[in-house]
């Protein structure tokens, strides 16, 4: 009848940008229907209604009119923020999105030309239909102000449009930053130190690195630093700590046994089990595979902080290389049961050697920029400690008599097996 | 500014539709009185005699242990986890293995606290270690579990202590070590039974080998067990 298209009416909504200017146009556009509707009988009796005065259309018709009225109904600071955030996702999509613009820029600028419409804009996917009519007005407002943009905003709006094909881009573009990200994932904690998830990234180790860890433990090669070969930046917990459990039970297991197997021709010896003796070595133990690496660390880091350098180590990566090193103990003090009394040194010569050699190998390009005497000092100290836990070990727990108290000094040790020995 | 008679359009056709006032709305709303046994499940164990509740309790503990002896992949150990069943074998660990304190308190076996604190703080480690190696199942499921799977090791150790009734020499030795070791064995499989499906595919031999220390640290203090003149 009337030759005007079939549209709703839109009410204004305090969200929706240019909605009041969008209620006005389509009112001045559907006036013929809405005052037909209003003459039907129905409608008439019902006297309350009240409608627009000639004045109020009038008005409505010059803001409509007005060429470039809609940027003045958008708030100055909202186009502030407007702008800053789209200049900088512009620049951003630039770098990424320089294919997306190719086949959907037509419907964009059609569709970006009518904007009052926004049950008519198909190329929108998913539910940010509100965002990308957003963005449609404001790229109008940056057009009207901005002609450089414009290509950019195009490409911009198009690939809002196209989006699953900007996630492609970006997949194929990003792979390196992803991989980076993950890796970064694995590696940080997150979380504050009292979460569990800020230990759980400690233990994202799969059996096959652990056992190349182990591997690289035990076969120290000149010139493979073990943390910057083997660790990666993805220092573990599992490893240190299961190796000085581990390293333990051995050596209070083994070192019953040898006690046994010495006594075995004596008739008045009576087993026993000897079981505290495992307290005193799990002290011993994880008192050394921790406290070790935390003064090693702490004089590292001081020593790089005096002189400004690069390329320390965390203190979870010594606590790792530390925890590592220990593990030729394990067989070792498993093959200290043979009651050979040169064949016990000469293992306690071999394992102090590959494991010192594996922390030598360590440290020595952090120390080595230093001055030569601290150097070396450093180094010798690390290797004394480490050879100072084999002999003391060996020397307390596989003595060939009945066990003393517990040794303070080396020397102390030396003096009664020398007492016990002599009879 | 609601004159929206476009919009009504639509729905002209239903303006003389409603719900007359006449059509009665009626139900039930109290539930049907189901059988006794329904109402009175909230109230019937504070009715039962106690040895009825202890008996439920037992009966459920024992049904784990028929399922760690057959370590088929059920799921009743894991679903219905409880506490009872790894203290009842603890304890009684715990007491067949201290060493005599009428000796030198040096050079004992492991005293009652020890075996204790080993066993729990074991389970304990072990299953924060296969939570964090990021495993699926629950503390207290876990820490059922590898309760539960002492339990050969207690059976051997009253077998051990059984045959050390009848002499320490070499013969009793090599039958207390096979029985010890197949016990050991036995353990081990039966938790991985019951745990391996939790963890992670490329971490199972990290979360098995604690399992396996832990029992095996157990299956020592078994053999060496001696006991005090």
């Amino acid at each position: 009848m009337l030759s005007i298209p079939k549209h709703t009416l839109i009410q204004d909504v305090p969200t929706r940008w240019n909605s009041s200017h969008d209620m006005l146009e389509r009112y001045l556009e559907q006036q013929a229907a809405v005052y037909s509707a209003l003459t039907e009988k129905a409608i008439k009796k019902n006297k309350d209604i009240t409608t627009l005065s000639d004045q109020d259309v009038r008005m409505a018709e010059e803001i409509v009119e007005t060429p470039g009225s809609r940027p003045y109904l958008v708030d100055d600071a909202c186009r502030e923020r407007i702008y800053s955030s789209l200049i900088t996702e512009i620049v951003s999509m630039e770098e990424k999105s320089e294919e997306a613009t190719g086949t959907s820029a037509a419907s964009s600028s059609s569709g970006a030309g009518h904007s009052g419409a926004p049950e008519s804009s198909p190329p929108v996917k998913k539910s940010a239909m509100t965002e990308l009519f957003d963005f449609e007005e404001v790229s109008n407002l940056l057009t009207l102000e901005a002609n450089a943009t414009k290509l950019a905003v195009s490409g911009f709006t198009a690939s809002l449009s196209g989006e699953e094909d900007v996630k492609l881009d970006l997949m194929e573009d990003e792979e390196g930053l992803e991989e980076m990200s993950k890796l970064l994932e694995g590696g940080t904690p997150t979380g504050g130190f009292w979460t569990f998830e800020y230990y759980k990234s400690f233990f994202n180790v799969d059996t096959v690195q652990v056992l190349d860890r182990v591997k690289g433990s035990v076969m120290p090669m000149p010139g493979k630093n073990f943390i910057k070969h083997y660790l990666r930046s993805k220092p573990d917990l599992y490893g240190p700590f299961w190796i000085c459990v581990t390293l333990v039970f051995s050596v209070a297991i083994s070192g019953n046994l040898s006690t046994f197997l010495s006594q075995m021709g004596d008739q008045s010896y009576h087993y026993r089990p000897q079981f505290h003796r495992v307290t005193i070595a799990a002290v011993v133990i994880f008192m050394y595979a921790w406290l070790v690496p935390l003064c090693a660390w702490g004089f590292l880091t001081w020593q790089k902080g005096d002189e400004g350098q690069m390329g320390g180590y965390t203190f979870l990566e010594t606590v790792c290389v530390y925890g590592y090193s220990l593990f030729i103990f394990i067989p070792t003090s498993l093959l200290w049961i043979i009651p050979l009394e040169w064949l016990r040194w000469l293992l306690i010569l071999v394992s102090t050697v590959v494991s010192g050699s594996v922390l030598v190998l360590n440290f020595w390009p952090v120390v080595r920029d230093h001055t030569k005497v601290t150097a070396i000092a450093t180094l010798v100290t690390i290797v004394i400690l480490h050879s100072l836990l084999a002999i003391g070990c060996k020397i307390y727990f596989f003595q060939t008599a009945v066990p003393m108290a517990a040794p303070e000094t080396t020397t102390q040790l030396l003096l009664t097996t020398q007492v016990t020995k002599s009879h | 500014m609601a004159e929206a008679d476009g919009s009504s359009r639509p729905f002209a056709g239903l303006s003389d539709v409603s719900i007359s006032e006449d059509i009665p709305v009626e139900g039930d709303i109290s539930m049907p009185p189901a059988g006794p046994s329904a109402q009175d499940d909230g109230f019937s164990t504070l009715d039962e005699p106690v040895r009825d509740t202890v008996l439920r309790d037992l009966r459920a503990v024992g049904n784990k242990f028929v399922h760690v002896l057959y370590p088929k992949q059920s799921k009743a150990l894991l679903r219905d986890w409880d506490l009872w069943g790894p203290l009842l074998l603890c304890v009684t660990l715990a007491l067949l293995l201290q060493g005599g304190s009428a000796d030198s308190k040096e050079d004992g076996g492991p005293q009652f606290a020890e075996v204790f604190v080993v066993i729990w703080f074991g389970s304990v480690i072990i299953t924060l270690n296969s939570k964090l190696l990021g495993g699926t199942i629950s503390f207290f499921q876990s820490l059922c579990v590898l309760g539960y799977c002492i339990m050969p090791l207690t059976v051997a150790m009253v077998v051990c202590r059984v045959v050390l009734l009848g002499g320490s020499g070499p013969a009793s030795f090599a039958v207390r070590l096979v029985v010890v070791c197949a016990s050991f064995g036995w353990s081990t499989f039966a938790s991985t039974a019951f745990l391996a499906d939790s963890q992670p595919p490329n971490r199972k031999a990290l979360v098995v080998y604690p399992v396996f220390l832990f029992y095996f640290v157990i299956g020592w203090m078994i053999l060496t067990f001696s006991p005090s003149q």
